[in-house]
């Protein structure tokens, strides 16, 4: 006989805190201060109190919570974790079936099979994983559309000799291409690397990867949401201002970077055969 | 041009006086070196059991154990000096049991069990105050707040059997009471940093402006020892470190805040406290003849006994669904997900009683008649929802 009493492993050993709640952590990010033209607040005292120091921009520090709240939708890419809530309980099956036979010589045959099926078992998943987004005009999906630029890469192709697909043209603006140039360049520190102007949607994509991120594909998808995000401002584009826009939601959820959650969403299949004589 | 703060120099020159740097194989060995010490370990192991035996009649019968545990182990977070606290890992859990057996007339038997496991830690603190740190030269603290934990587990049994002429009959109950009792400073505290990685641009804010006012002639400022300006600059983290906390400015802080399970703001320092619990309750009844039997289980879901339990509004399988339903028509789905309050404050548990757990007992099949020239055939299979238990099988 086994168990499954989920609910009382849950009470003692799940221990994964969701940030959300009755606690709260106001923090610096990085990058916040400089050495020159905005410093940080300055050391009084090993017993110093932090509440005294400015909050990062828009924000307070808080006097209360109450509910219903929710991260913002502030494009942060925080990683968080939880539990669903429409769990159920798992669901086991086990069954076998033995054959067995005596044959000549005192010699005996035996078949037997044993399977073991088990479905809404416990498992994480991130449930803000980045959408595999869809182009209703081509067809086309994210994976695909990456796939194809992904083995160019491989093969060394130039991104010159890249041809445009229309999952990248359909969803990317036509500007790309020179946001991008803006994007991928400081004014003191200069390019990252370099991107003509005239190149089509599908070719600045590709160049993120064969010249800077690789096979780093989520990487360039958080790129592509902010450069095209850049793309769309009035403003843009300029390589000694580039705008900053709020990302374009395309993949990554406004709220989340992942949120991974336990779930009973698992199913397992085991089959097992055995012949002896 | 952000320069040396005077108040960080006299700490730092505090600390270095009070703990002296006696050894260069820690840390860079030139900008910061290490001060090593000797540190007590002791830890201690301790157990206890004790067990009564009562035979009360001849039909009757009793036992009593008790187990406990007191272990202190400080190996596993030294104290951070000499005069700073050595957390201890404490850890005292213990467990009982009381049974008693009684046959009662010559067919009537009945047993009944009381077992309590209470499993128990506590990772002791070597401060109760903000985290104020020299990131990479100096902290005055560990700051590991004190998280413990005890988790009682109340197993309450009776077993009663029935033998009446062929028949055995057995039927009972199984309850579970289970509570998580934790308690934590994890958010308790404030804390603030000079974290040379945070200025902006990250990784070489300290070190630049240095290289370059070191490497002008113009400051007549240039290293008297052969190699050491390239070791200077090929040492960017010890660099960044000790430029980073000479100028003592925080880049990095953060304000931890926690509530009252009404939403009040809680005093700095208030420890969090917080209760899992959940209930499970199983009945049975079983006769040995033809092996029949059913069993069933209900089981609470878990909930947060203060009032501290908050759900998402839309359960995150289908929030999950949703965004794969939208990206496959072109339009990301970019419905906030909220947080509501659970429980009897709130939208309900955090998930639904388990309460579909029923198990039959056996069925028999034998066919191996049907089959021509088999010498044995058995099939049996089992289906088991939440706790499972064998539905059918061979004899």
């Amino acid at each position: 006989m086994t168990n499954d009493y989920y609910g009382e492993a849950l009470a003692t050993a799940f221990d994964l805190n969701n940030t959300l709640g009755y606690t709260s952590n106001v923090a610096i990010s990085a990058n916040t201060f400089n050495l020159t033209t905005k410093p940080g607040p300055l050391f009084t005292g090993i017993d110093q109190n932090i509440r005294t120091l400015a909050p990062p921009p828009g924000t307070v520090y808080p006097t209360s919570v109450s509910f219903p709240r929710q991260q913002p939708s502030d494009f942060s890419r925080r990683i968080e974790s939880g539990i669903d809530t429409a769990l159920q309980a798992p669901t086991n099956y086990q069954f076998s079936l033995t054959y067995e036979r005596e044959i000549r010589g005192g010699t005996l045959f035996q078949a037997s099979y044993i399977g073991r099926l088990a479905r809404h078992l416990l498992a994480t998943r991130d449930v803000m994983a980045l959408n595999n987004l869809r182009d209703p005009k081509s067809g086309m999906d994210w994976y695909t559309a990456a796939t194809m630029l992904e083995k160019q890469r491989q093969l060394g192709t130039d991104p010159a000799n890249v041809q445009p697909i229309p999952y990248f043209e359909n969803l990317l603006p036509k500007n790309y291409a020179s946001s991008l140039a803006a994007w991928n360049c400081d004014p003191t520190n200069g390019c990252q690397y370099s991107i003509p102007t005239t190149d089509t949607a599908t070719q600045a994509v590709y160049s993120q990867g064969f010249q800077f991120w690789a096979n780093d594909w989520t990487d360039i998808e958080d790129e592509i949401e902010h450069v095209a995000a850049n793309a769309l401002d009035p403003t843009c584009c300029d390589p000694n201002n580039p705008p900053n826009a709020d990302p374009l939601p395309f993949f990554f959820n406004p709220q989340y970077g992942a949120l991974s959650a336990w779930g009973t969403i698992a199913n397992s299949n085991y089959h097992g055969f055995s012949a002896s004589l | 041009m952000v320069h040396t703060n005077p108040v960080a120099i006299a700490a730092l020159n505090a600390a270095a006086t009070k703990y002296p740097a006696n050894d260069t194989s820690l840390d860079d060995g030139i900008m910061t070196e290490g001060y090593r010490f000797n540190a007590s370990t002791p830890v201690k192991l301790n157990s206890n059991m004790a067990r009564i035996d009562w035979a009360m009649s001849s039909k009757m019968n009793a036992f009593f154990r008790l187990n406990t545990y007191y272990d202190h182990d400080t190996t596993a977070v030294l104290s951070a000096f000499p005069d700073t606290p050595a957390p201890r890992l404490w850890a005292h859990p213990w467990g009982l049991v009381a049974s008693h057996n009684w046959s009662i007339g010559r067919n009537w038997v009945n047993s009944f069990r009381y077992g309590l496991t209470r499993q128990s830690f506590s990772q002791q603190s070597d401060s109760n105050q903000n985290a104020i740190t020299f990131r990479s030269v100096f902290s005055p603290t560990n700051f590991n707040g004190t998280a413990s934990r005890s988790m009682p587990v109340h197993n309450i049994v009776d077993d009663v059997a029935w033998i009446k002429g062929k028949h055995t009959i057995n039927f009972g109950t199984n309850v579970r009471l289970v509570k998580n009792n934790r308690t934590g400073f994890a958010n308790a505290y404030d804390s603030a940093s000079t974290n040379y990685f945070f200025y902006s641009p990250a990784g070489t804010a300290v070190t630049d402006p240095l290289q370059t006012y070191m490497g002008d002639p113009a400051n007549n400022i240039l290293p008297t020892v052969p190699g050491q300006y390239v070791q200077i600059a090929s040492n960017q983290n010890g660099v960044d470190a000790a430029g980073g906390a000479l100028i003592r400015t925080y880049s990095s802080y953060s304000a931890r805040s926690t509530f009252a399970a009404d939403g009040s703001l809680l005093s700095s320092g208030t420890r969090t406290n917080r209760t899992f619990a959940t209930n499970a309750y199983d009945f049975y009844v079983q006769d040995s003849w033809k092996n029949l039997g059913l069993r069933y289980g209900i089981a609470s879901p878990v909930n947060e006994t203060h009032g501290f339990g908050a759900v998402t509004d839309i359960s995150t399988e289908e929030f999950l669904k949703r965004r794969i339903a939208s990206a496959t028509k072109g339009v990301p789905y970019i419905q906030p997900l909220n947080l509501v309050l659970a429980g009897g404050k709130g939208k309900g548990p955090l998930y639904d009683w388990d309460k579909n757990n029923v198990q039959a007992a056996r069925f028999r099949s034998v066919v191996a008649e049907l089959l021509p020239g088999a010498s044995a055939f058995s099939i049996w299979g089992t289906r088991q929802v939440g706790h499972p238990l064998r539905v059918c099988n061979d004899e």
